[in-house]
């Protein structure tokens, strides 16, 4: 947990095998073996270096948020090998920390790495991990990049305004955000909705959480966007999350006719309230829902998934290559899936850019010792990556710039039990769609 | 009619957490023991179940029965060895081990099954129902939840009225000085008893899993619903329990009906209420010390 994960996989895989053969001998040379082999690409990185660079790296790899920081090891696995020998001259050291789904453990986790000399933090995977992130890096002036969190909590958490009479100003000098925003996943759900079913009536499930809020705001959520485009909105109403009954929901949405169900649910939640639409005898056309449709392996957990829709912010289709391996998002996908054996999850390609963009900042600061030329350097990037175009010149808010979201439908797979099928793509029109959407069968 | 579904889902829901705290009403009742590693154990077995299928090549339902008896186990051992060290004046001890233990077993999830959201698969039966009328469906998986429950609380309440063993529980529970002098073991019995808590846990974790998905931080949340089912039907009746789990499920499911916000306020609200108009529950016959 404290260490790099990467490496204490390994060393936990030496002790348990020498343990087996009962030969300590062997063991203790392995480890010794492998120590060296560190020191030695380290000696070699630094011979005719520049100097060396500190990345420090923040998500979440256990806890609830754990699908957004499980790619991470991959990544940065890969990303280590990539600068093994140096990158334009400096050697690069990424040290990774688990924020364990929890803010207090992020700052800590920040702290620590500051005190380890790091020079850039990289954080990604909801507000509840890019916030605290970004909280203390500005408390100890720290340049820092983030992703993985849509724009608005992620500004308003770090001390950010917004709203009708606010001019938005900068909220921290040292964090720049790359991601998209609630006009985004707003716009795509209607996209989808009309193609599917226009005109139909939307039954929404927004819980009693900062998200489930922000979705149902009267102004800048759901609900204008819904009358604006013709949709009749059944919303029952805030709810805790963690309860175990829907059918009240349930209830409302079969009186009202609801043909498309609408939401930001947990994974646990959406299960519950999916398994009893189905007992109860409620069967939408359209299940477009937030954070619970997200990852491959809850899919899976749920009972007759396939046709439900989600928002797609990366995919093994989308039409970039990485600056730095020249990988398409095919070829990046690819690899994750022959490195782990698992299905593509959309944080790869978001990860890997969060390098790209660092990368490209220290080599165009000429290191990352100047924190001012950093900052400069990161401001000024304009950087083609394998999530999109990264470039603060073009910014929703001051250091926040948007990436493209497109949205897409769960169907039946041939490689993997369900795959993702691009349904609609007004935001990026070079990615072809995978056809129209399917009305969800049971 | 929606009421009348709401009553029907409430009870079906009721049937749920009556399983759930049936261990924790048999520990408590026999013991005076408060285990608050109830729904991290549960979740251990939920795990065990999709660790034992894969394994066997079965499924999970399958599995179940030996899962049952693994928790069983663990029961006994876990008591003989563990909790018996904890028994005295004092409770606080044992409360504080339970917590240990239970903060323990989640980390030790996280470290082998990774937190990725799991689920226990029971087949077409989570889905299927029975339509009463467009409004009042009967969900075969929830009917299921609710029979076992009938089931496995009946066949306790028989075993601890009708057989020997059962009364020796009911002996060392009422007074476990005197159960001595008659020559029973106290310590045995009490590690019995911890195995049955532990099998009834097991069941819980199997029927959790296949409601919804489940990460090794999952526990905690259920042993609220527990507690207070069997707070409701009063402590150490299992009876109690079943009505217990039955009054929490409605009152959950028709404070949704009467505002989606008031889910699970209702079920707490009904939890305290019984608390200060009917300290010893809805059946308790209150508490010997």
């Amino acid at each position: 947990m404290k260490r790099k994960k990467v490496s204490a996989e390994i060393e936990g895989a030496v002790s348990r095998r020498s343990l087996l053969k009962g030969a300590m001998a062997a063991g203790a040379a392995a480890g010794a073996g492998g120590l060296l082999a560190a020191c030695g690409s380290d000696d070699k990185g630094s011979s005719d270096s520049k100097g060396t660079v500190k990345i420090g790296f923040v998500t979440p790899q256990t806890g609830p948020l754990a699908s957004f920081g499980e790619a991470d090891a991959f990544v940065i696995g890969e990303l280590r090998n990539l600068v093994a020998n140096g990158y334009e001259g400096w050697t690069i050291e990424i040290l990774d920390r688990d924020s364990e789904s929890n803010s207090n453990t992020a700052a800590t986790a920040v702290q620590e790495l500051i005190g380890e000399g790091c020079q850039l933090i990289l954080a990604e995977g909801t507000p509840d991990t890019t916030v605290p992130v970004v909280q203390q890096c500005t408390n100890n002036e720290m340049p820092c990049i983030t992703n993985n969190a849509p724009w608005q909590p992620h500004y308003l958490g770090i001390g950010g305004q917004l709203g009708p009479d606010v001019t938005p100003g900068v909220a921290s000098e040292y964090n720049y955000h790359f991601f998209w925003g609630l006009e985004d996943v707003v716009q795509v759900f209607l996209a989808m909705w009309n193609d599917a079913a226009p005109g139909a009536t939307v039954g929404a499930l927004w819980p009693d959480d900062p998200d489930g809020n922000a979705w149902s705001d009267p102004n800048v959520g759901f609900p204008p966007a819904l009358a604006a485009g013709g949709f009749n909105l059944v919303d029952p109403g805030r709810f805790p999350l963690g309860g175990n009954d829907y059918s009240a929901q349930i209830a409302k949405f079969k009186e009202s006719n609801v043909e498309i169900v609408t939401g930001v649910l947990p994974p646990p939640d959406f299960a519950n309230f999916w398994a009893q639409a189905q007992q109860q005898g409620f069967a939408p056309k359209v299940v477009t829902v937030g954070k619970a449709l997200l990852f491959p392996g809850a899919i899976e957990s749920y009972s007759n998934p396939a046709g439900i829709s989600t928002e797609i912010w990366w995919s093994d289709r989308h039409p970039y290559t990485s600056s730095l391996t020249g990988q398409s998002a095919a070829e990046l996908a690819a690899a994750y899936t022959a490195s782990t054996g698992k299905q593509w999850t959309q944080p790869i390609g978001y990860v890997h850019a969060l390098f790209e963009v660092a990368l490209d900042a220290i080599k165009r600061a000429g290191g990352a010792d100047d924190k001012k030329a950093l900052l400069d350097a990161i401001s000024a990037t304009n950087l083609q990556t394998v999530a999109g175009a990264v470039n603060w010149g073009n910014s929703v808010v001051p250091h926040v710039t948007k990436t493209p979201l497109v949205g897409g439908q769960w169907v039946k797979g041939e490689s993997f039990p369900y795959e993702l099928k691009i349904r609609t793509s007004e935001q990026l029109p070079s990615l072809t769609t995978d056809g129209p959407m399917d009305l969800i069968e049971l | 009619m929606s009421w009348i579904n709401a009553l029907v889902q409430g009870v079906l829901l009721g049937g749920l957490y009556a399983i759930f705290a049936t261990g924790l009403s048999l520990a408590f009742g026999v013991m005076r023991f408060v285990n608050l590693a109830h729904g991290d154990l549960a979740i251990l077995a939920a795990y065990l179940v999709l660790s034992t299928a894969s394994t066997m090549g079965v499924s999970h339902v399958v599995s179940l029965p030996l899962v049952v008896l693994l928790m069983a186990g663990l029961g006994y051992v876990g008591q003989r060895f563990v909790f018996n060290r904890t028994i005295g004046p004092d409770p606080l001890a044992g409360i504080l081990c339970s917590f240990g233990i239970g903060v323990v077993v989640q980390n030790l999830l996280l470290a082998r099954y990774t937190a990725t959201d799991r689920y226990l698969d029971a087949g077409s039966i989570e889905t299927s129902t029975i339509r009463i009328n467009d409004s009042v469906s009967i969900g075969h998986f929830s009917l299921l939840t609710f029979v076992c429950a009938i089931l496995l609380l009946g066949s306790l309440q028989i075993f601890l009225s009708r057989t020997s063993l059962g009364r020796a529980f009911r002996a060392t529970a009422d007074d476990p000085a005197t159960a001595q002098l008659m020559g029973i073991n106290d310590k045995r019995i009490y590690g019995f008893a911890m195995a049955i808590a532990f099998g009834t846990v097991g069941i819980a974790g199997f029927f959790l899993g296949a409601r919804e998905t489940f990460a090794p931080a999952a526990g905690p949340n259920q042993l609220l619903f527990g507690f207070e089912a069997v707070v409701i039907g009063g402590l150490g009746s299992l009876w109690g329990t079943l009505i217990g789990g039955i009054v929490l499920g409605v009152a959950q499911v028709f404070g949704n009906q009467l505002s989606v916000g008031w889910n699970l306020l209702a079920g707490h609200i009904v939890f305290l209420m019984v608390l200060a108009f009917r300290p010893n529950g809805l059946l308790g016959t209150g508490v010997r010390t």
